[in-house]
């Protein structure tokens, strides 16, 4: 029974790396966002 | 234990129901003003 | 006019519709391109209709309202914000997707550009595992929900429902889709929002909370341990499934780059009110005793034929039907899509000319619905069980993606090893030591009680494609010039021109 709380943190903890990757992620990309053929946000 | 007290159990069946419905009318609305403007597809 | 004869007429009727209006849209496809993104230019009402559309699904319908059973009130707000985040956290990425790759049709396109030859074919079989899985699910949800409310035999009810979704999006691929999608969508909602306002009308609800506080008083809990894992972990798998899959590559390709933000953020919003509209049905059939003869799979259409009666059944059986269909027109096209642009057009005949591919994708579609029919044929495990044992492969897959899309440093080395770690170590966890596979459990290894367990297999697959993927590139960063997949595009008459390596 403990265990699966355990786990359950585990699971909030997989997800909060997740978003820090994409968060980071995007970041990344803001500074060296190449010139593209679309036209983006207007 | 933590028990879900009944407005809380109330309100998320409201949820379900009214947002689907507020779902269902904007995207009829957007569905209409883009069929005026041409830029359904 | 029996229940049965009943039942055939309406999916009749429904079937032929969709079928013309289906077909009636087709000629607007003119090149695999239309087959497969439907012209790069969808707005937000036809996008948003059409990410629902996929999204809701036959599990939204029939397994939300399982896990509502299950585990009661976190199990209802596990299942919605999981899959409501899933589209959610998908739209960032699909901005740049637009940006990365202009010409791209599916996700194989990405893994072929970005990483390397073992990777790519890797992630293709994985995909297309999950995607038949997915087809899976809703073959047999289908093939169910017809034979509880109208007791038609399940594989006539599984065989009729791929016909008929597989003959427009056969001819009018992703085109057709977008234009059924956009009515099933507007079904569904409807019919979403009327269901629980009839059956608590119907049932009291203050009875219904009573009788869940009296018999079964854990599934009103908020801090059960298993309600809770299942919260925390099925934003994970849910978000893994969107992350790798064609149907929401194809769309963020399909939509017009402006709208992509605003469609995804709608959709998925808007996402987040079907399971919970249909999994508080459930907690009628706790609330009540009521029996449960096909499981807990079928405590909606119980719950339904219950308080409703035949009319209500029968318009929430078109309910589950066009939840079923347009999920399912949206796999098909999304297979053959992988099927002709990733494994045809690079393996067997890179050379292929564009009316070749378009001629062997639609064959392809009829490919992916015989074999959806074969594997649905044994009515394997139960919806959701499934789903989380595909949630392993989905949830490995999370890091290669978000770093392939954002870093230019990713290690592929560290993609390919943490997916197969992780996958194989997931799969263990999964099955408490054996792979449990639909067909037959190997037994492999023993392990200590507190490391088994379904969901946990997706937390143990995710941890270890993370610390692999971004300790191998911390380790040994791996240069990639996005410039390349950004100018890459297809030749006119070679099919698919090699852009790089």
């Amino acid at each position: 029974m403990d265990a699966e709380y355990v786990w359950a943190l585990l699971g909030l903890l997989c997800l909060a790396l997740m978003f820090t990757m994409m968060a980071l992620g995007v970041r990344a990309v803001r500074d060296e966002q190449p010139v593209s053929r679309e036209e983006d946000e207007q | 234990m933590i028990t879900t007290p009944f407005w809380l159990w109330i309100a998320l069946i409201a949820l379900g129901t009214l947002g689907s419905l507020g779902t269902l009318v904007a995207i009829t609305v957007t569905f209409l003003r883009e069929r005026r403007e041409g830029h359904l597809w | 006019m029996s229940n049965q004869l009943l039942g055939i007429v309406v999916i009749a009727a429904f079937g032929v519709l969709w079928i013309a209006v289906g077909l009636s849209v087709a000629r607007r496809v003119r090149s695999t391109d239309d087959y497969l993104v439907g012209g790069r230019n969808v707005g937000v009402a036809l996008g948003s209709a059409t990410i629902l559309a996929t999204w809701v699904t036959g599990n939204t319908i029939l397994a939300a309202p399982e896990s509502g059973y299950t585990f009661g009130v976190l199990g209802v707000l596990g299942y919605a914000v999981g899959g409501g985040v899933a589209v959610l956290a998908f739209a960032p990425l699909a901005r740049r997707l637009r940006t990365l790759l202009p010409a791209g049709r599916t996700v194989g396109d990405f893994f072929r550009l970005r990483y390397d030859r073992k990777n790519y074919g890797l992630f293709l079989v994985m995909l297309i595992i999950w995607d038949l899985g997915w087809l899976l699910t809703q073959g047999m949800g289908a093939g169910i929900i017809l034979e509880s409310v109208f007791g038609i035999d399940f594989h006539v009810g599984l065989v009729v429902t791929v016909a008929i979704v597989t003959t427009y999006v056969t001819i009018g691929g992703m085109v057709s889709v977008l234009s059924t999608d956009f009515m099933q969508t507007m079904l569904i909602m409807a019919v979403v929002f009327l269901f629980p306002a009839w059956v608590y009308i119907s049932a009291n609800p203050v009875d219904v909370y009573q009788g869940m506080a009296g018999l079964a008083e854990a599934k009103l809990s908020l801090s059960a341990a298993d309600g809770l894992l299942f919260l925390a972990v099925i934003p994970l798998i849910y978000t893994g499934e969107v992350f790798m899959d064609n149907t929401f590559w194809q769309r963020a390709f399909a939509l017009r780059p402006n709208v992509i933000t605003r469609t995804f953020t709608l959709a998925g919003i808007g996402w987040v009110f079907v399971p919970i509209a249909t999994g508080t049905l459930a907690w009628v059939a706790v609330g009540t005793g009521l029996e449960l003869p096909g499981g807990p799979s079928s405590v909606a259409p119980e719950v339904v034929a219950a308080y409703t009666g035949r009319v209500g059944a029968v318009i929430f059986l078109v309910l589950i039907w066009a939840a079923l269909a347009s999920t399912m027109s949206a796999l098909l096209n999304a297979v053959s899509g992988i099927f002709m642009n990733d494994v045809y057009n690079n393996f067997v005949r890179p050379q292929a000319g564009d009316r070749e591919l378009l001629r062997v994708g639609r064959l392809l579609t009829i490919v992916a619905a015989v074999i959806t029919i074969v594997i649905a044929w044994p009515r394997p495990l139960t919806l959701l069980t499934l789903l989380i044992l595909l949630g392993v492969i989905n949830a490995a897959y999370i890091p290669p993606i978000v770093m392939g899309i954002f870093f230019r440093k990713t290690n592929p080395n560290g993609v390919f090893w943490g997916v197969v770690i992780g996958t194989v170590a997931g799969l263990l966890v999964f099955g408490d030591g054996a792979f449990d596979l639909l067909w037959l459990r190997l037994e492999v290894v023993d392990l200590p009680a507190w490391l088994g367990g379904e969901l946990q297999g997706a937390v143990v697959s995710f941890l270890i494609s993370t610390v692999a993927t971004v300790g191998w590139t911390l380790l040994r960063p791996r240069e990639f010039d996005f410039r390349s997949m950004i100018d890459w595009t297809r030749s006119e008459n070679a099919g698919i021109a090699e852009g790089k390596k």
